[in-house]
């Protein structure tokens, strides 16, 4: 049991140092800050901060490529990962059909319901952002999430009470800085490999 | 011959190839995750590259692990696996060790401090 433990958690480390990065942190960051200059830009917003929110997703996978791998190397992760990677994607999407329609509701006005109870709902908002970065936590052993979503969901709720973008560009500001920090370490810690180390290894 | 002798005996028994520390580090990380490519290992492990070269042809010679060498762009990348019977040697040298630390039993405090008077 206790060996099965222990290879648990190598494989558990393993994984851990793989999303050591920050990068997340910065992905997340981003999505917020790109979320708040939608908010403040008006109506062009609504094509800007989409735009800007697809395209952090790019940034995302490409800086993964470019700066992790070359420093950390490639692993591919057993089928249990793979499994858990696939029921994170397919709550992500769900996810973010759930907040598309909100979109819709709140632009063809259909939104009575929310003003009427807009306190309880931008709890709520607040709430089930978390369980969803709760559930993405749990899933993909990434405990930074919790604190990520719970960020995220202050954001939400504050914006929404407030009606002012400001809580979520201060959230966005503080994971992009968590994930500064994050890179900064994991920079130091694996510097990328000169030829002459990888020899015709890669 | 008694339990103990049979129990000790078993060491010699077992697989030399994997119980070098080195080796026994890098097909640990290579049974916990599907593959990896000698950078992952060299950071996970801390061994050189040279260092892990030599023991990863050692393990390809026995058929424990599968070198596979490709070009990403037009670097030459190489991912490592382990075959089945790599998986299977691995657990059958757990399962060794496992019942033989098992069968070596400690004795106790009392015998231990009258050993070293």
């Amino acid at each position: 049991m206790t060996k099965t433990a222990d290879l648990k958690r190598l494989e558990k480390k393993a994984w851990t140092s793989y999303h050591g990065d920050g990068l997340v942190d910065f992905f997340l960051g981003f999505l917020l800050i790109a979320g708040f200059l939608g908010y403040s830009t008006g109506d062009t917003g609504r094509i800007l901060g989409p735009v800007l929110q697809l395209s952090s997703a790019g940034f995302l996978i490409l800086s993964k490529k470019l700066i992790t791998v070359p420093r950390m190397g490639l692993v591919e992760f057993g089928p249990k990962r793979r499994a858990r990677k696939r029921k994170t994607a397919l709550i992500a999407t769900v996810a973010v059909l759930a907040t598309v329609a909100l979109l819709v509701l709140t632009l063809t006005g259909n939104v009575g319901w929310i003003r009427d109870n807009h306190t309880a709902f931008s709890i709520l908002l607040g709430v089930g952002v978390w369980l969803v970065f709760s559930f993405f936590a749990f899933m993909q052993d990434f405990q930074r999430l919790y604190m990520l979503g719970a960020l995220f969901a202050a954001a939400i709720t504050l914006t929404e009470l407030l009606d002012s973008p400001i809580p979520i560009l201060v959230a966005g500001v503080a994971a992009c800085i968590s994930g500064l920090i994050l890179l900064k370490r994991f920079l130091r810690r694996y510097p990328l490999p000169t030829e002459a180390e990888l020899g015709s290894n890669g | 011959m008694t339990d103990d002798k049979r129990g000790i005996e078993s060491l010699v028994n077992i697989d030399r190839l994997i119980h070098e520390p080195a080796r026994l580090m890098i097909m640990t990380y290579l049974y916990v995750v599907d593959g990896a490519d000698f950078l992952f290992l060299v950071r996970q492990t801390g061994l050189t590259l040279g260092n892990l070269s030599s023991h990863m042809g050692k393990l390809e010679t026995a058929g424990y692990v599968d070198i596979e060498k490709k070009f990403i762009g037009k670097k030459p990348h190489t991912m490592l696996r382990l075959t089945e019977q790599g998986r299977a040697a691995f657990n059958e040298y757990r399962r060794s060790m496992e019942r033989l630390l098992g069968e070596l039993e400690m004795p106790d405090a009392a015998q231990a401090d009258q050993s070293e008077v």
